[in-house]
């Protein structure tokens, strides 16, 4: 049964290839959304088993989208992956610390990201 | 995959131009977000030159770096986003 792998980020085009790369994949299926808030509202009514969260993003970042995620008891339970170009160790921690399954670099390869995804659903 | 790289490409001039825009009224907090952008997106299309160039920069703007640096580091980027559009 394939994975339900929700993908957050403002800028489309990386959006495009995340769906791209990860929807030739058999073992997901991957929804897509521009915005925090239209994030959280996919969130509660797809229940996907993982969510790639971009950090920056405009009117609800990704920390902030993470916090009521939390709040919520639909989707306290679903895993997080902080998706970000600040990859100093300080910010990667700081991701981490706020309950963040893991932190996938950008720009990330497309060919691999799959594989990450695979890795941090199994994590 | 080729399509939106070609698009990325085509944009480089006008991203530039913003980004000039914010260098000349040393608008840094403005100028952290087209940076932040590239940053995430460039290196994607092939163009990590260009990526590498606005991370400097966006590193540099949120360590609260000298006014002279930022500019100097805006200007390499700037440079390598008018290559991208004149290789096309």
């Amino acid at each position: 049964m394939s994975s339900r792998i929700l993908y957050v980020d403002d800028e489309a085009d990386i959006r495009e290839i995340a769906e791209m790369a990860l929807g030739l994949d058999p073992d997901f299926v991957v929804r897509g959304c521009g915005s925090g808030r239209e994030g959280l509202g996919a969130a509660r009514e797809w229940s996907p088993e993982l969510i790639l969260l971009d950090v920056m993003m405009p009117e609800l970042d990704g920390p902030t989208v993470l916090g009521l995620l939390r709040e919520d008891p639909a989707t306290a339970g679903i895993p997080v992956v902080f998706i970000t170009a600040r990859t100093q160790a300080k910010e990667v921690a700081h991701l981490r610390s706020l309950g963040a399954r893991g932190v996938i670099a950008k720009p990330f390869d497309p060919m691999t990201l799959a594989g990450q995804v695979r890795d941090f659903l199994d994590g | 995959m080729a399509a939106l790289a070609a698009r990325f490409a085509a944009q480089a001039g006008e991203t530039a131009t913003v980004i000039e825009a914010f260098l000349v009224r040393q608008a840094w907090t403005e100028l952290a977000g087209p940076c932040h952008s590239l940053a995430g997106r460039a290196g994607m299309f092939g163009h990590a030159d260009v990526g590498d160039a606005a991370r400097a920069v966006e590193e540099a703007i949120d360590a609260g770096g000298a006014p002279d640096e930022i500019a100097q580091l805006t200007t390499v980027l700037l440079d390598r986003l008018r290559a991208l559009r004149q290789s096309r």
